[in-house]
């Protein structure tokens, strides 16, 4: 049986998951986690956004012809 | 050849950025002016106008790393940072308040403002966090070129990483995606 991972478990493990490869059994409690829980769902989609903000904010550093 | 005015706003920018990275006035002057250097001793280098500024930047990059390098051990101080986790997560790990939906960052009108509130908010991290995040997030170095130019473990390049990102969370949400 799987032992559940708490909000506070899950939140590191999204941003590992932006580091490492994580294993099976990680991500399968991930998934799982998310399956039930409203607000770690709603915190992945940010965590998602962010990636994107820093993304966008990476590119304007690098792009020489804006500035 | 870019003008004096190409130059200075370059060095501006560089100092800028240098200091965004190393957290440290005097390591971040030094770095600048290296690049500097760099430049003016091998002119035949630089390709065109145009891509000046990268080509700089590029150089910058390299000098950044040579400064953490030599500033590892003051870099690599450990990470006591666990106060937004514990206000972010009850004593029994669940969310102390509910994520609340965003808005979406993409919208094109406010781009130049988002990206000075992102200017902002990782000037606002903690020194030893900011070093890390934008190490992995600017200079892109990979996970254990990271580690062993600080001298940590994987481990704890997580947990700072994650604490930066919690950081960079909470302030978008209040000065963004939330408040605005």
């Amino acid at each position: 049986m799987l032992s559940m991972k708490t909000c506070r478990e899950i939140s590191r493990l999204t941003s590992e998951s932006r580091y490492r490869r994580l294993a099976a059994g990680e991500r399968l409690g991930l998934t799982l986690h998310r399956l039930l829980c409203r607000p770690c769902r709603r915190f992945a989609r940010q965590m998602q956004m962010l990636d994107q903000s820093i993304a966008a904010w990476r590119e304007r550093e690098r792009d020489a012809t804006i500035r | 050849m870019p003008d004096d005015h190409d130059l200075a706003l370059t060095h501006a920018d560089l100092l800028r950025f240098a200091r965004l990275q190393l957290r440290n006035d005097s390591w971040a002057e030094d770095a600048v002016s290296e690049t500097l250097l760099a430049a003016v001793e091998r002119p035949q280098a630089f390709a065109g106008r145009a891509a000046y500024r990268t080509w700089l930047i590029g150089i910058l990059r390299h000098k950044i790393i040579d400064q953490i390098r030599r500033h590892t051990r003051e870099c690599a101080l450990p990470d006591t940072d666990e106060g937004l986790e514990d206000l972010l997560f009850t004593a029994d790990g669940r969310w102390s308040h509910t994520p609340v939906e965003w808005r979406d960052p993409q919208d094109a009108l406010h781009q130049q403002q988002f990206l000075a509130v992102m200017d902002a908010c990782l000037e606002r991290l903690p020194p030893q966090q900011g070093r890390v995040f934008l190490m992995r997030e600017w200079l892109e170095l990979e996970t254990d070129e990271i580690c062993k130019e600080l001298s940590i473990s994987a481990t704890n390049l997580w947990v700072v990483l994650h604490r930066a990102r919690l950081r960079l969370r909470a302030c978008l949400e209040q000065h963004w995606f939330t408040g605005h």
